[in-house]
């Protein structure tokens, strides 16, 4: 492979804040549940879980949060910077050129080395 | 059930009222969340939503409005005598009503261990542990959000994250929660079942904790390099303040000869009372971050030592003796010794063990108390966590 892909798995569900916190601000809670409503409850989580990725991906300058008030209570909500429309960018690039290498791999091809 | 959420509310209001562990937001934003889940239940007994929104506002007014009277000292007892009149008022006659009830204070704050005792006492140990531990133990042991949420903290604390960072963290939870108890209960599970599904789905202690530990930079600084934390950074800190007010103490002498005497017993007190407050300052530090004592013992000992060498060294430099244009707390550091001799070293330095104990008292105190608690029964013992 032409480079190296520690995180190929482990940021999954950093992918998935990031494509998610694209379209508008959420809450931690309407994360979750639109998470669970896309992938038809194919990826269940503890979804305590989401707070240490949407921490770390704020610490790192991709989200921002602030308090907001829903539906009477306070909650925390972020949203997507620039800089991380520009890192799920990135990120869903390398994801596109493994998951075809993969593919190609799994069918049999020999176009592996094109990732 | 509303006169129980009620005598809540009111408690609630009093305790945050007078408590003093939560930030003002916090306290606001359990009011917050107290006054959505009341409209909530307005609703739920057939008001439309501006009449719910007003009559729990109402409610809220006129418990504040009582809350305001009298000082904060009264306010405390008042709640807390309220605390123990709603523990002992009527007996739950089922065994539904007790953990609904139970289930009620908890999510006020209250901790599963005080109100478990007060119940035991009302209604005998035998029938309390054969009602409700017998009968569901589990769903009873999954009641105890609160002491899962304190012990999720300390977890994470002592693993080395900062104060604020899990703070937030457990605040989220905790707001996720409430939202997952709202959800599972609109989908039709009673009370405590609802309770055990939303913490399921929030997921476990252990994975909680893994999920915000195992992530790269997790660690607050002071945790990673404790020696830069609690020795190096205070003991350079100590040193420059020092030399700063040694510098700026001689700087003004040379203008305000006159002030020789004010100027000397300012360099004195610095040099007594900087180590002692940064001393006592670590000790905070360390108390809050669950840190384990080697570090912090070095870098009050170091302190101790600065100071004590600082205040010596201080009283032989004086502007008497040296006059205004001494050359400073960092040459004289280094090359009194050499001039004055040991034995006066030596008696300068007979200051630093007792800054060092001046420090230690506080540390120990701070120490002993973060893992005592008070004897089981003691009346005064209604902490409000939440």
């Amino acid at each position: 492979m032409g480079e190296r892909n520690p995180s190929f798995l482990t940021d999954v569900p950093e992918r998935l804040v990031l494509r998610i916190l694209r379209e508008h601000e959420m809450c931690g809670y309407e994360l979750v549940q639109t998470i669970r409503d896309r992938t038809d409850a194919g990826i269940a989580l503890g979804e305590g879980a989401v707070y240490p990725v949407l921490h770390a991906l704020e610490r790192q300058g991709a989200l921002t949060s602030r308090r907001l008030n829903i539906g009477g209570r306070s909650r925390v909500c972020y949203a997507i910077t620039a800089s991380g429309t520009r890192r799920l960018a990135d990120r869903t690039g390398t994801w596109s050129r493994l998951t075809s290498a993969i593919l190609d791999f799994v069918a049999g091809g020999t176009n592996v080395g094109a990732a | 059930m509303s006169a129980l959420l009620d005598d809540l509310r009111d408690l609630f209001v009093r305790n945050h009222l007078a408590g003093a562990r939560d930030s003002t937001i916090a306290r606001l934003t359990n009011l917050g969340n107290l006054l959505a889940d009341d409209i909530e239940m307005e609703q739920a007994a057939g008001y439309r939503l501006g009449e719910a929104q007003a009559r729990a506002l109402a409610r809220l007014r006129e418990t504040f409005g009582l809350a305001a009277t009298g000082g904060l000292a009264k306010r405390y007892r008042r709640g807390i005598a309220r605390y123990r009149e709603i523990l002992s008022g009527s007996v739950p006659d089922t065994l539904e009503a007790m953990v609904e009830r139970c289930e009620c204070l908890l999510r006020a704050g209250i901790p599963p261990r005080e109100f478990g005792r007060h119940m035991a006492r009302l209604i005998g140990e035998e029938e309390f542990a054969g009602g409700i531990r017998g009968a569901d133990r589990r769903a009873f042991a999954r009641l105890g959000g609160a002491d899962a949420m304190s012990e999720l903290g300390e977890r994470l604390l002592r693993a080395g994250l900062a104060p604020a960072r899990v703070r937030r963290y457990l605040d989220e939870l905790k707001e996720h929660l409430a939202d997952l108890i709202v959800e599972e209960q609109r989908a039709g599970s009673a009370g405590l079942e609802a309770t055990a599904r939303a913490q399921a789905r929030l997921g476990g202690l252990d994975m909680l904790a893994s999920a915000m530990t195992g992530r790269h930079g997790a660690r607050s600084w002071s945790a990673r390099a404790p020696w830069a934390a609690y020795f190096a950074v205070p003991t350079l800190t100590l040193i420059a303040l020092i030399a700063g007010v040694v510098g700026a103490t001689n700087a003004a002498a040379q203008h305000w000869p006159g002030s020789l005497r004010l100027l000397d017993t300012m360099r004195q007190c610095t040099a007594s009372l900087l180590p002692l407050f940064l001393g006592w300052y670590l000790s905070w530090v360390a108390i809050r971050q669950r840190m384990r004592p080697l570090w912090p013992l070095i870098g009050m000992i170091a302190i101790s030592m600065i100071g004590g060498t600082a205040e010596a060294i201080l009283s032989w430099t004086d502007f008497g003796s040296h006059g205004p244009g001494a050359s400073g707390f960092a040459t004289s550091l280094l090359l009194e010794p050499a001039q004055s001799g040991w034995d006066n070293w030596q008696s300068g330095i007979e200051y630093a063990p007792l800054q060092l104990l001046y420090m230690l008292n506080l540390y120990l105190i701070c120490l002993w108390g973060r893992n005592w608690q008070w004897p089981s029964g003691h009346p005064d013992r209604a902490r409000f966590s939440y």
